[in-house]
């Protein structure tokens, strides 16, 4: 559902892969987990050697460990994995924040503002107290933040945004992080700034919408739930 | 990560790492069609490891694929290596900082060791001996990772590792050799280093990546015709 399928290319050959892919950062797949392949071959309609070449192509990723012969585990989350994954988050999109309010076209301002408008009606819903569509909110989320980017200018830029952006999701899924109340009025700043060009503003909000977010996904650490193996 | 991707040794991560070597030095030219019967002769593999193989690379930027046309290996283009050059200083520079701060004696012997590997292959290079090109890019890649190898972000160094891939295809594919320049900002990036002065190094870096691109337009290495 984030980054790759958005930016296109990644969905080659990729059945089995992006749904292993999407189960693991939607924290379907637990941190730790062992992933059988004989199991596996139940869950997933493919065959064993699709399936190994699924998970050593995520394991490239960064989302599964290989264990030499014996098979592979979903990559484990730590607090520090969390903290350098966010840093990382913050340099780049502050990077891709600053060019793309600098070049931004008239038609990147109403792609920010249907993409807010989007993310806005989801987080209305999640203050209402209806909860049954986090996936869709997450999908929102993306998309907003990868919309006041899109005017960077760089195709690598995104690209690498987007796997980042992606790990840091599942962080946040483990975590069962999510805070609507509080994203919600970041989310508004964050469209006004790019509206008024405000490059400091936005990214002063991007910090601090990002190390609320860490803080809180920290605070739940003790629900990270990893599954020892 | 190549000797990790050595030891979980699927047949895909041996042909991985293959066919990357092959785009990165040039073997497989930019631009050239990839057909999967052929590939699957050629690399000796079952259609379905390719098919995840190719997945990979084109995730990596190596390979592009498109629905009408299939696989190929990515075009080179003046914006493209724009954009991987300024990925590179971005991180780069980012990453000196917590490296500078955190590295202790190993760390510094790291960087000595490396940069004494790669002036003694840049002063073979300057004499004209051009047999060593291969060994020289290796050494420029393992002293610019030794500069930033305390930063301590593992994840910061998996996605630097990818963008210097594809930087280091282009410096292969343009025999980018810079000269004197290139060497005086090595020794002057590992003095940088040794008296941790973070803000000389960034400058010093800044320049050195940026050189590569003014050096290829300069010198009319990639025809502007053929950029996007």
């Amino acid at each position: 559902m984030t980054g790759p399928q958005t930016v296109g290319p990644q969905t080659v050959g990729a059945g089995i892969y992006q749904r292993l892919r999407q189960d693991i950062i939607m924290g379907r797949l637990r941190p730790g987990q062992r992933l059988r392949l004989d199991q596996m071959k139940l869950d997933y309609p493919a065959g064993a050697s699709t399936l190994r070449e699924a998970l050593s192509r995520l394991a490239a990723d960064g989302f599964v460990l290989a264990e030499g012969q014996r098979g592979f585990q979903v990559a484990p989350v730590s607090p520090d994995g969390l903290r350098e994954i966010a840093d990382l988050r913050l340099l780049i999109e502050e990077a891709a924040l600053r060019l793309s309010f600098a070049n931004g076209t008239l038609d990147w301002e109403v792609a920010v503002i249907a993409a807010h408008h989007r993310l806005d009606a989801h987080e209305e819903q999640l203050e209402d107290g209806v909860t049954d569509q986090i996936a869709e909110w997450r999908l929102a989320d993306w998309r907003f933040h990868q919309a006041l980017i899109s005017a960077c200018g760089s195709a690598v830029m995104m690209q690498t945004h987007a796997e980042v952006f992606d790990k840091y999701l599942r962080y946040q899924m483990v975590a069962l992080a999510f805070r609507p109340a509080a994203s919600r009025p970041e989310h508004q700043a964050l469209k006004d700034a790019a509206i008024a060009r405000d490059a400091d503003a936005a990214v002063a909000l991007l910090r601090h919408h990002l190390s609320a977010g860490v803080a809180q996904a920290l605070a739940l650490a003790g629900s990270w739930a990893e599954v020892t193996p | 990560m190549d000797a990790a991707m050595q030891i979980t040794g699927s047949p895909g991560d041996a042909t991985h790492q293959r066919l990357r070597d092959d785009i990165i030095f040039g073997r497989l030219p930019p631009g050239q069609k990839l057909r999967l019967e052929r590939l699957r002769d050629d690399y000796a593999v079952s259609v379905t490891t390719l098919r995840e193989v190719l997945g990979r690379l084109v995730a990596e930027g190596l390979i592009l694929f498109e629905a009408q046309k299939g696989f190929e290996v990515a075009p080179i283009s003046v914006s493209d290596l724009r954009e991987i050059s300024d990925m590179r200083a971005l991180l780069e520079c980012h990453a000196i900082g917590p490296s500078f701060a955190a590295g202790d004696l190993e760390w510094e012997a790291g960087v000595v060791a490396a940069h004494h590997k790669l002036a003694r292959m840049e002063a073979r290079m300057l004499a004209g001996d051009r047999s060593i090109t291969a060994t020289w890019k290796r050494y420029d890649r393992e002293f610019h990772l030794a500069l930033i190898a305390a930063c301590g972000s593992a994840e910061l160094l998996a996605v630097h590792q990818r963008i210097f891939d594809r930087f280091q295809r282009y410096q292969v594919l343009l025999v980018m050799f810079r000269g004197e320049g290139a060497t005086r900002e090595h020794d002057a990036l590992r003095e940088a280093a040794l008296t941790r002065d973070t803000e000389t190094a960034r400058s010093i870096l800044r320049r050195h990546i940026g050189a590569c691109i003014d050096y290829t337009v300069a010198h009319g290495l990639i025809p502007t015709a053929e950029a996007p």
